[in-house]
């Protein structure tokens, strides 16, 4: 049921209700014709009448298909008002897609994760050793294994594509810390008698970071996640929308034109079929007139069926252009 | 159906994009109706478990029970949520004509949405005029809501679909799953006084004994869910809104309430009911509506 190619296979269901009536008006046309001829008017004035009315019926029936046509050119009208929008909206959101990609935030938290967590293990481990007793260059190099370890820690594993979730965040700052730990353990090595210390301040360190982790996570994965909500939903939105140019308007749009098509030769081979109905009553009437008015009731009833066929052709006002089935098309009208 | 753009805004509010979901997880009535459902079904279940333990230990029976409460948690998962919604709905493939209207409605919600209209399941519905939500991922709606004299208009299809996504979006159909196989053993209560039913003379009696106690056991499982189901469905209808769909919404509620004045009963209907009268869903839309009032979105009603 499409096309573009002229050819129409057309679902006569929409178009049903219209056949109908037009049959019920022919129905009537002919009993008039026949009645009329049979009332023993003049001929002229009987064919004049009868040819009015065949007018007037074709009028009617016009009139009932100007319904059908209103409802298609509203479904047109729709139809190609929504996929303008639709390739507004289409472009807007590549854009919005594009502008969301590019600003990837777990490019820049995690490395400031990295280095925000690396400094808080500095910093405290540095005062854990200052509590400890060390001086010098143990505590100095207490931190900076600190530091070193807990950025080359953070590192990896965004390295390793650890990102996202805020245990993941506080799964970084453990392991972070545990290497503070190990280079704690390092400095005491020789000061076993501060190994209970070391272990208390190893477990508030890790409590420290892990919490600093934790929530630093948080509050930078939220924006985060929101932002990846949003590119998801944007991306569905973008793939729908395509969709929907693609294969949902172009198949309403292509049924819009065919039942305007439709309604085209519906309505025209009715009005021939009134027209012809017309010529055969006017024939049958003039072939019971006497032998001298024939000639002037021939003429009469060519130009009477040349009338009808003018009306009948002015009627048929919707002209349909081939429907466009591409989203990138700008054909929408239906003129 | 016409459409109004989204970027521009209107009397300085800002457009909705896409709608935020107006839940995330499943309601704490919710949890109480599984809890409801697990002791009504442990109730059931216990009778069993007491033959058990009577010939193999108590402690094995304790164990089958606990099993029993774990398995329910598997229904959670995507493939056996989505393989109970299929199959024990008892609903069918869309015939080709049925699967173009739901999907090309479906599109259309997700254009508003942002929903990955791929990743659906559609299915035709038992029943009549109504449409349903289940699993993790399908969306039925029946065959006469679809083809046929009582068809609805396209846009109110799209109504109705955004409101069962709604379901899906809110989580509401999470713990639908594990409910039913927490309830399970009551079924298989009713599948036995079924059978008796037919045996002549004792049968009949026998099936109401049976009945009677599994209606008392079920009710507080059913209270409760109606209870919680019914702001998760104003819920759902609030999210319909965002995307557009008041309108739509509000002529089926129409309808609705044209239907319900012919089955309105008392109290204990009412604790049963598991959504809320249409005249409280229509208010409840008016009410979204002038909140949201200004903001442009893509769909429209004229």
């Amino acid at each position: 049921m499409s096309t573009d190619n002229g050819e129409v296979v057309v679902s006569q269901e929409a178009l049903e209700p219209l056949t109908d009536e037009l049959k019920i008006v022919l129905k009537h046309l002919r009993h008039d014709l026949s009645s009329a001829a049979e009332d023993g008017v003049p001929d002229s004035l009987a064919l004049e009448a009868l040819a009015a009315r065949t007018i007037r019926a074709i009028a009617e029936g016009d009139e009932r298909a100007s319904l059908v046509r209103k409802r298609i050119e509203s479904q047109w009208t729709e139809g190609n008002a929504r996929k303008a929008a639709l390739i507004e909206r289409t472009a807007t959101l590549s854009k919005t897609t594009s502008d969301l990609e590019s600003h990837d935030d777990s490019t820049v938290i995690w490395p400031r994760h990295a280095i925000a967590v690396a400094i808080g293990c500095w910093f405290v481990t540095a005062i854990a050793a200052n509590l400890l007793g060390l001086r010098g260059v143990s505590a100095i190099t207490l931190a900076g294994g600190a530091l070193l370890f807990g950025g080359a820690a953070a590192y990896a594993l965004y390295a390793m594509g650890v990102r996202q979730t805020a245990s993941r965040v506080g799964a970084f700052a453990a392991v972070a810390l545990v290497s503070a730990i190990m280079a704690l353990a390092f400095a005491l090595d020789d000061n076993l008698a501060a190994a209970p210390f070391a272990f208390v301040a190893a477990c508030a360190i890790l409590g420290c970071a892990i919490g600093f982790g934790l929530a630093e996570g948080a509050l930078g994965t939220e924006s985060e996640r929101g932002r990846r909500q949003l590119l998801q939903k944007t991306r569905n939105g973008l793939a729908a929308a395509t969709a929907e140019l693609e294969r949902v308007l172009p198949g309403e749009l292509a049924r819009s034109g065919e039942s305007a098509k439709a309604l085209v030769e519906v309505e025209g081979s009715h009005h021939d079929q009134a027209a012809e109905d017309f010529r055969s009553t006017a024939s049958s009437v003039i072939s019971r007139a006497d032998l001298a008015s024939r000639a002037e009731l021939e003429a009469l009833r060519e130009s009477l069926t040349d009338r009808i066929r003018d009306a009948a052709q002015s009627h048929l006002t919707i002209a349909v252009r081939p429907t466009s089935t591409t989203p990138d098309s700008h054909d929408t009208t239906l003129a | 159906m016409t459409v109004a753009s989204t970027e521009s805004s209107a009397a300085g509010r800002k457009a909705l994009a896409f709608p935020q979901e107006r839940a995330s997880s499943p309601s704490f009535g919710d949890w109480m109706s599984l809890a409801a459902a697990g002791l009504a079904g442990s109730v059931v279940l216990s009778l069993l478990l007491a033959v058990l333990g009577y010939f193999y230990g108590f402690s094995r029976a304790l164990v089958v029970w606990a099993i029993w409460w774990a398995l329910a948690g598997v229904f959670v998962l995507r493939g056996p949520a989505n393989a109970l919604g299929r199959s024990v709905a008892g609903w069918r493939e869309p015939r080709p004509d049925e699967g173009e209207i739901l999907t090309n409605a479906f599109i259309r919600v997700c254009v508003a949405a942002g929903e990955n209209w791929g990743s659906f399941t559609h299915r035709v519905a038992r029943g009549s005029w109504n449409a349903h939500a289940s699993g993790r991922n399908i969306l039925a709606a029946t065959a006469d809501v679809l083809t046929g004299e009582d068809a609805v208009e396209p846009v109110e299809l799209e109504a109705m679909l955004a409101h069962e996504l709604a379901h899906h979006r809110h989580r509401d159909l999470l713990l639908a799953g594990p409910k039913w196989w927490l309830l399970a053993p009551l079924a298989l209560v009713d599948v036995v006084g079924r059978a008796l039913s037919h045996v002549p003379l004792l049968g009949p009696p026998l099936a109401a004994a049976l009945w009677f106690p599994f209606r008392w056991i079920v009710f507080p499982f059913r209270a409760i869910s109606s209870l919680a189901s019914r702001p998760r469905e104003l819920a759902a209808d609030r999210f319909a809104v965002d995307c557009g769909y008041a309108l739509p919404l509000e002529r089926l509620f129409e309808r609705f309430a044209g239907l319900e004045r012919s089955w309105q009963g008392g109290l204990f209907e009412w604790m049963l009911s598991t959504h809320p009268g249409a005249a409280d869903r229509i208010a409840e839309i008016r009410g979204v509506e002038a909140e949201t009032a200004g903001i442009p979105r893509l769909v429209s009603e004229a």
